[in-house]
């Protein structure tokens, strides 16, 4: 039984993180921008959080990783350039840079920090109400409606454009604070590996969250216990630690296809932003 | 800053990708060496067997990327269907049983996003690239487990792959490529990029768009895979994997060349062409002592520049 508590803390703790990451991804994705490039910004905030080092890293983290998340929507939003590639490649050049920056601090332990508990997801939850609250006012709605009909949206004199920049810069904030997150509390050490598919296991939740911050509450919790799951299976079983590093991954797969094949025939299918990775050309206007 | 969409669309403009690509290279090139000779060094020192070996396995990979995207359909698991196949490849005996288990294992591990998004319309993009992260994690279970040399005692290595020399691979690719360019001439071709002008169209067309979709990926699969398997047996030395060298990079490597050469198979030569070249300049900084995410920093922004050049082939941009 004490195990199970264990992992169940774990799993809060793990959690806030992805909640973070994936209240970014429901915003974007919200906005009818599917950001791949997730993964890239939680990985580069937090080489950039690991180089600083707390207090300043977490402040400078944020920054760099909204900054680098704007030059996304930027490119596929204003330019229209491919937003699944883009994110694609976004992320493999924050891979490259981030464990460049991060170097010097592979294998040093980082100053322990102040907050580290369980109390970390619930001020992650008050987040997701705040954001429910968000996409509830006339931005919120004006998100909501650049991701399900920009055309309309723009005709109201709307800048869709810049709705869709406000999203991101949002995305590219919560997305950020993860990855600062990640390494300044839950893990307090740098290697390369450390954040592999924390950031596209986010983009994952927002969708089998029905795009909506307080399922992300839910939802977020599912790939965290599936890693804290595997760590204990680690220490607990012979099983190859391998293979039990895939569990997230494929057990997140399984619940999104659960999830669409649940609200498949129900109407909250058309709870989906129905531009998500479309760019919208104003010129195409119809 | 607007697009505005082009009356009469002009091949140029991929093009003027490439030479926007060639700025970009040559102001990082300029700005991590910090001076023109060694610059120029980097540009102009070349290992023709390198390249080639380069170019095959980039131009391999970026023929399962034209497969896809020209049917509109985002895999983007190239990097782990390529771990795949290259696994695949060293547990075989032979360079034909080489290519012919990776072709068989990336199509297998392809086949569960390509269910999925035929069946229940799961977003391909998303379950590609998380298998792209599940295919290492299998492979370093592979290299420490099964497939782990007992003669290299103290090194967590793989078995050697079988050999393949550059001509037979060239060989290969060349069989490849006139496949896909002759399937793109039959019906079946035309279905398959039918299917990127919408779902719709390939039901009016009366074909089922569920089975050229779940082709379409199978077909892309399984050609990564062959990438894959080409990398690691066309290695002089060091045919082997290990737990840090996992992920070699030529899947992104093959989607930036798909796009560069404008989703076309010949394009797409080109382009692979560019990009080893590029490779080549990444390795030459290394040799100088450069830091090593230059390799990805360069092909990175070639990929930019494919896109871009796709949407200058469309659009006008245009300040207002």
């Amino acid at each position: 039984m004490a195990v199970d508590i264990g992992v169940v803390q774990e799993a809060l703790k793990g959690a806030a993180p992805i909640l973070l990451a994936t209240l970014g991804a429901v915003i974007g994705q919200r906005a009818g921008v599917l950001n791949l490039g997730l993964e890239g910004v939680v990985y580069l905030s937090a080489a950039v959080a690991t180089a600083a080092g707390p207090p300043w890293g977490c402040l400078l983290a944020v920054a760099v990783g909204t900054l680098y998340n704007l030059l996304y929507y930027l490119l596929v939003n204003d330019l229209a350039l491919n937003q699944i590639l883009m994110g694609f490649a976004f992320t493999m050049m924050a891979y490259g840079v981030g464990s460049q920056i991060a170097r010097p601090a592979v294998g040093k332990p980082i100053e322990k920090p102040l907050v580290q508990g369980v109390e970390i997801y619930l001020a992650a939850v008050l987040v997701a109400a705040a954001l429910h609250l968000l996409l509830r006012t006339r931005l919120g709605v004006a998100i909501k409606a650049s991701g399900d009909d920009p055309a309309s949206l723009d005709l109201m004199g709307v800048d869709v454009y810049r709705i869709r920049k406000i999203a991101g810069a949002l995305e590219g904030a919560l997305a950020s604070s993860a990855g600062a997150y990640l390494v300044l509390i839950y893990y307090g050490s740098w290697s390369d590996q450390l954040v592999m598919g924390w950031g596209t296991l986010a983009v994952v939740t927002a969708m089998i969250s029905l795009w909506n911050p307080l399922l992300a509450a839910g939802a977020s919790i599912i790939p965290s216990l599936f890693i804290s799951l595997a760590y204990t299976l680690q220490r607990l079983t012979e099983a190859s630690p391998h293979l039990l590093n895939t569990v997230p991954y494929l057990a997140s797969i399984a619940v999104l296809v659960l999830a669409q094949l649940a609200v498949r025939k129900t109407r909250l299918r058309a709870l989906a932003p129905r531009w998500l990775a479309r760019p919208y050309i104003r010129e195409e206007r119809t | 800053m607007r697009l505005i969409q082009r009356p009469t669309p002009s091949p140029l403009h991929y093009l003027y990708a490439a030479l926007g690509s060639l700025a970009t290279v040559t102001a990082i090139v300029l700005l991590f060496t910090g001076d023109v000779e060694r610059a120029a060094a980097a540009f102009t020192s070349v290992d023709i067997n390198y390249l080639a070996r380069v170019f095959l396995v980039v131009a391999v990979i970026s023929l399962s990327g034209v497969l896809s995207y020209r049917s509109g359909i985002w895999n983007i698991g190239q990097e782990g269907q390529a771990v795949v196949g290259a696994l695949a490849a060293v547990a075989s005996r032979n360079a034909l049983e080489a290519v012919a288990l990776a072709a068989l294992f990336s199509t297998l591990w392809i086949l569960a996003p390509a269910v999925l998004r035929a069946t229940a319309e799961v977003n391909e993009a998303v379950t590609t690239f998380l298998l792209s992260l599940v295919a290492i994690y299998t492979a370093r279970y592979f290299i420490d487990g099964p497939l782990r040399d007992p003669a290299k005692k103290g090194f967590v290595v793989t078995v050697e792959a079988p050999y393949l020399d550059l001509l037979a691979a060239a060989v290969m690719y060349a069989l490849l490529l006139a496949g896909i360019v002759a399937l793109y001439k039959t019906r079946a071709g035309l279905t398959l990029r039918l299917l990127a002008s919408g779902e719709e169209v390939v039901r009016y067309a009366g074909k089922s768009p569920r089975v050229y979709i779940a082709a379409t990926l199978l077909l892309s699969g399984a050609v990564a895979g062959v990438g894959g398997a080409v990398e690691i047996m066309t290695r002089e030395a060091g045919r082997y994997m290990t737990l840090q060298q996992v992920s070699t990079g030529f899947g992104l490597f093959g989607v930036s060349a798909a796009w560069l050469g404008g989703l076309h198979p010949l394009g797409a030569a080109a382009a692979s062409l560019y990009i080893a070249w590029l490779y080549q300049v990444a390795t030459n900084l290394k040799v100088m002592g450069l830091p090593a995410l230059v390799a990805n920093a360069l092909v990175g922004s070639a990929m930019a520049w494919g896109l871009a050049g796709y949407v200058m082939y469309k659009y006008r941009v245009v300040w207002r």
